[in-house]
Order: structure tokens, then C-alpha cells, then sequence
């Protein structure tokens, strides 16, 4: 009876054993969402920081991507758009900015990549009929 | 008992195993979490320094959009947020606006705080700046935005995230602006305070007035002394013709230098003469009409019809006789001539256009407007 009983109380730890490991996977899938959105979030700046870093390069010319301006201000489809393009294109050589969809002119270095995103604000000239959310609006770069 | 014996010893080997490997996956889990929670923490960290490097980065372009409006606004006023100032009114020039430094950077600072207002939001806390400072430089104009406590302590921008992090920084900005508004009001300065070249273009005006308006010597009745007539005869519309004459002179102030584009609006041109005469008087001339008579009453013959009718009718005539003429006298008449202006100056800085706010947003060129008036006293 000593022996079953032994044997009995190590199967039991072995499934409870089992059990904690399956318990704690949901714990752990949950830690690494929440490093991945802040991953992401790092990320995305890390795009910006290599959009803004950009220079011209020797990269594959065929490998041209194109990036998708999206902006939640509502003002950029006319006039602001105008100096918003003018400081992206400051900022970013390489690019070209023009209203809507944004077209490489030249090849840049770093960003062939798809799916790349970069969301940033940017600083809008004083408007004070737009007070006061639209002296800044978030930008998203979405690199294809 | 020999065969029980290895099946116990098989199966607490193998219980032993496994207790063994649990325990030993169970650290391996711990430690794991604790690099995740490590790498969790030193992620959060530079996201919270990349939001830090992006709100500094923003407040940058805040601040020089800030400067770009106050100089529009403040210029377009002649220093002042209301009506255009009259910097000159003939040798006074109080209205010069002194202050307009800090009228301009106290405007700087009330759009750049709502800036500040709008780039901020959960867990990004900016700074109410108290206090601008804008320098001329070789390249531009440099301006700082300065946050102090009210114990004049630096104030701090903070980037927190609940008890990851808690990033401060200070909320100092400072960027040099290729802008010119202080050269600008320099240069206005220089131009319509220090000097009046309004009145310098009416005395300009003036001197064209020939001599022969200025004096005219007449041998007149001295009951005919007509200087304004005189002055008309000979000159025409003498004070059409000196306001004529302010207006170009003004006009001929009006030039491109150092690429400022300087502009000057008559709105108003007042010229007029005063008459003065100086009379030298002869004897009385008969030439003259007469200035003192009488009536004398003589009998005459009636005509045969009458005494006929009335041979007792006296019948008689009479007629003026001059007693004192006029005198002839040589005078000269002496005429001094006054013009004044109120004047529009416009001073655009043709170097750059800046997106301000007028109604609409567009690119504009600052420029400094301001009235002047002054004149020939």
C-alpha cells in the first residue's frame, strides 16, 4: 500500500504540475500582448526616427515603397495640407509629400519594408478657429 | 522483494525526474517573467523618452508658429494688438510704441501657450511658459520660451506612465526664426522717429513755391488792394499746386532697400497760404475813385415849357463834387505757405512669407504699418 500510495501522490504531482503549466499560459500570453504593444508603440517611433534619419542611399531602386499619409485633422484635405507637406518634405529628403498619397522620388535607405508604421503629431500653423485641437493632429506614416 | 524493490526505485527515479523538471521549468518560468517585466520596463523607457524627444521637437515649430502670428499681428498694428498707431503727430512722438517688444513677446507667449494646451494629454503634462525673450541676430531672430514656477523655479515637462516611468525635462524652448520683426520696427524707428522725413518732404515742398508767389509788389488805389487777387493772377491755384507738390515729394520717399519694401499712403494733404501786406500810401490821385464828396444844388434856367405853365417856378440842378480822393499806394504783399500730412507708412519685409492667420491661414509677408503725421509748421 506504501508503494501505491507513493506512486499515487507523484502521478498527482505530476498532473498538478500539468495543470500549473497549462494555467499559467494565458498569464503569459497576456505579459507578452502587453510587450508587444509597447513594442509596437516603440516601434513605430523607431520608424519615425529612421524616416526622419533617412538619407539618400544605393538601395534597390525597385524596391521603391510608397506611404500613406493618414491624418485625423480634417483641415489637412485643403490648406494646412499644403504646410504640413512642406515640413514632412523638410524633414524627410527623400520623400516626396503631396496631398493624399505620398510617392517616393528617390530610393531611401531602411525603408523597404512592408507594414511599417509611424504615427507621430505634428504642429499645425495657429488657426484659432480651430481651437484648440487643431494647432496639432496625429499623422500616421504607413510605409508599403 | 528484489523485483519490487527496482520497480519502487524505477518509479521514484522517475518521480524524481519529473519533481525535478517541474521545479527546474517553474525557476525557468520566474526568471523568464522577470526578463519580460525587465524588458517591459526598459521598453516603456524609451517610448517615454521618444514621446519626451517628440513633445520638445513639436514645441519647436509651436514656438516659431507662435512668433510668425504675434509678428503679424503686433506689426500689422504698428505694435500695438488694436488700431494702428500714430507713431508721429508733428514733434511729438509718444505714440511710438517703445514697448513693443514685450507687446510682441507677451503675444508669443499666449498663442504658444495654447499650443502647450493642445499638445497635451494623458500622461504628457506640458508647461504654461511665463516669459518670452526675442534678440536680433545676424541670421534671424532668436527666441526663447521660458516656464517658471512662481518661486522662479524652471518648470518641467513630464512624460509618466502609470509606475513604469516618470520622465522629466525642461520645458525651456529656444529656436533662431529667419524672421526680421525687429529689424523691421528698427527700421521704422530710425526712418519716422529719430528722423521726420514727412516734414522734410513738405519744406522740400515749399521751396518750389517760385518767388514771384511769395511776394508781389503792386501800385494799387488804396481802396484796390487785392493781395489774394494778385496772388491768384499770378500764380493760379497756388495752394493746389504745393499740395501737388507734397504728394511727390511724399511719393519720392517711397523705395525697396535691404529687401524692405517701403510704402507711404496719403490719406490726407492739407496746403495753405497766409497773406500779409505791407502798404507805403502817396498823395491822393484823382486817378482814384473819391472817398469823401458833397452835393451842390445851382439854379439853371427852366425851360420856356415850364415858366409858361409857371412863370414863377425856380428850377434847379445838382451834382457831386469830390472833396478827397484816394491815395495811390505801393504795396507788397507777402504770402507764407503751411502744408501738413497724415500719412500711411507700410514697411514689408519681402524676404519670407510665413502661414499666419488673417481671416484665413496663408503665407503672408510681416509687415509694419503705422501713421505719421507732420507738416511745416
Amino acid at each position: 500500500m506504501g508503494f501505491l500510495d507513493t506512486a499515487l501522490g507523484f502521478i498527482l504531482l505530476a498532473i498538478l504540475g500539468v495543470f500549473l503549466l497549462v494555467a499559467q499560459l494565458p498569464l503569459q500570453l497576456k505579459l507578452a500582448q502587453s510587450y508587444q504593444t509597447n513594442i509596437l508603440s516603440t516601434s513605430s517611433h523607431d520608424v519615425l526616427r529612421t524616416v526622419l534619419s533617412l538619407t539618400n542611399s544605393d538601395a534597390d531602386k525597385k524596391n521603391k515603397p510608397t506611404i500613406d499619409i493618414i491624418s485625423e485633422n480634417v483641415l489637412l484635405q485643403n490648406k494646412q495640407m499644403d504646410f504640413l507637406k512642406d515640413d514632412l518634405n523638410k524633414m524627410v529628403n527623400c520623400y516626396k509629400f503631396e496631398v493624399g498619397t505620398i510617392k517616393m522620388e528617390k530610393s531611401c535607405k531602411g525603408l523597404s519594408e512592408s507594414g511599417n508604421k509611424a504615427e507621430f503629431k505634428v504642429v499645425l500653423p495657429y488657426n484659432p478657429n480651430d481651437l484648440p485641437k487643431n494647432l496639432v493632429t496625429n499623422i500616421k506614416l504607413v510605409i508599403k | 522483494m528484489k523485483k519490487g524493490m527496482t520497480i519502487f526505485h524505477v518509479i521514484g527515479f522517475l518521480s524524481f525526474v519529473l519533481l525535478v523538471g517541474l521545479g527546474a521549468f517553474f525557476v525557468n518560468l520566474l526568471l523568464n517573467l522577470s526578463t519580460e517585466e525587465r524588458g517591459i520596463k526598459q521598453q516603456s523607457i524609451i517610448e517615454g523618452i521618444n514621446i519626451m524627444e517628440l513633445l520638445k521637437k513639436n514645441l519647436q515649430p509651436a514656438l516659431q508658429y507662435s512668433y510668425y502670428q504675434a509678428s503679424y499681428e503686433v506689426a500689422k498694428n504698428g505694435g500695438s494688438l488694436e488700431a494702428p498707431l500714430t507713431w508721429r503727430n508733428y514733434g511729438d512722438i509718444t505714440g511710438f510704441p517703445s514697448n513693443f517688444v514685450e507687446t510682441l513677446a507677451d503675444r508669443t507667449r499666449v498663442i504658444l501657450n495654447e499650443y502647450s494646451k493642445a499638445l497635451a494629454e494623458e500622461g504628457i503634462k506640458t508647461a504654461d511658459y511665463t516669459k518670452i525673450d526675442a534678440i536680433k541676430k545676424e541670421d534671424g531672430e532668436y527666441v526663447s520660451a521660458l516656464s517658471k514656477d512662481e518661486n522662479g523655479n524652471d518648470n518641467n515637462l513630464i512624460v509618466s506612465k502609470a509606475t513604469f516611468y516618470k520622465l522629466t525635462d525642461k520645458a525651456t524652448v529656444f529656436v533662431l526664426i529667419p524672421i526680421r520683426t525687429l529689424t523691421l520696427f528698427e527700421a521704422g524707428k530710425s526712418e519716422f522717429v529719430d528722423k521726420d522725413p514727412i516734414g522734410t518732404a513738405v519744406y522740400d515742398a515749399e521751396k518750389l513755391i517760385p518767388e514771384q508767389c511769395r511776394q508781389i509788389e503792386v501800385n494799387a488805389c488804396e481802396n484796390q488792394i487785392n493781395c489774394e487777387g494778385e496772388l491768384s493772377n499770378k500764380c493760379g491755384d497756388i495752394d493746389n499746386d504745393f499740395k501737388f507738390n507734397i504728394d511727390n515729394k511724399i511719393n519720392s520717399l517711397e523705395r525697396i532697400e535691404n529687401n524692405i519694401e517701403l510704402n507711404i499712403g496719403s490719406q490726407e494733404i492739407k496746403a495753405t497760404h497766409v497773406t500779409s501786406s505791407d502798404v507805403e500810401y502817396g498823395p491822393q490821385d484823382k486817378a482814384c475813385d473819391c472817398k469823401i464828396s458833397h452835393t451842390e444844388t445851382t439854379e439853371v434856367p427852366c425851360p420856356e415849357e415850364e415858366l409858361l405853365a409857371d412863370p414863377s417856378k425856380i428850377c434847379t440842378t445838382t451834382k457831386t463834387v469830390c472833396d478827397e480822393y484816394y491815395r495811390k499806394a505801393a504795396v507788397t504783399c507777402s504770402y507764407s505757405y503751411f502744408g501738413s500730412s497724415k500719412v500711411k507708412v507700410e514697411m514689408i519685409d519681402l524676404n519670407n512669407k510665413y502661414p499666419v492667420y488673417d481671416s484665413t491661414v496663408d503665407m503672408r509677408n510681416v509687415q509694419l504699418n503705422f501713421n505719421v503725421i507732420s507738416g511745416n509748421e
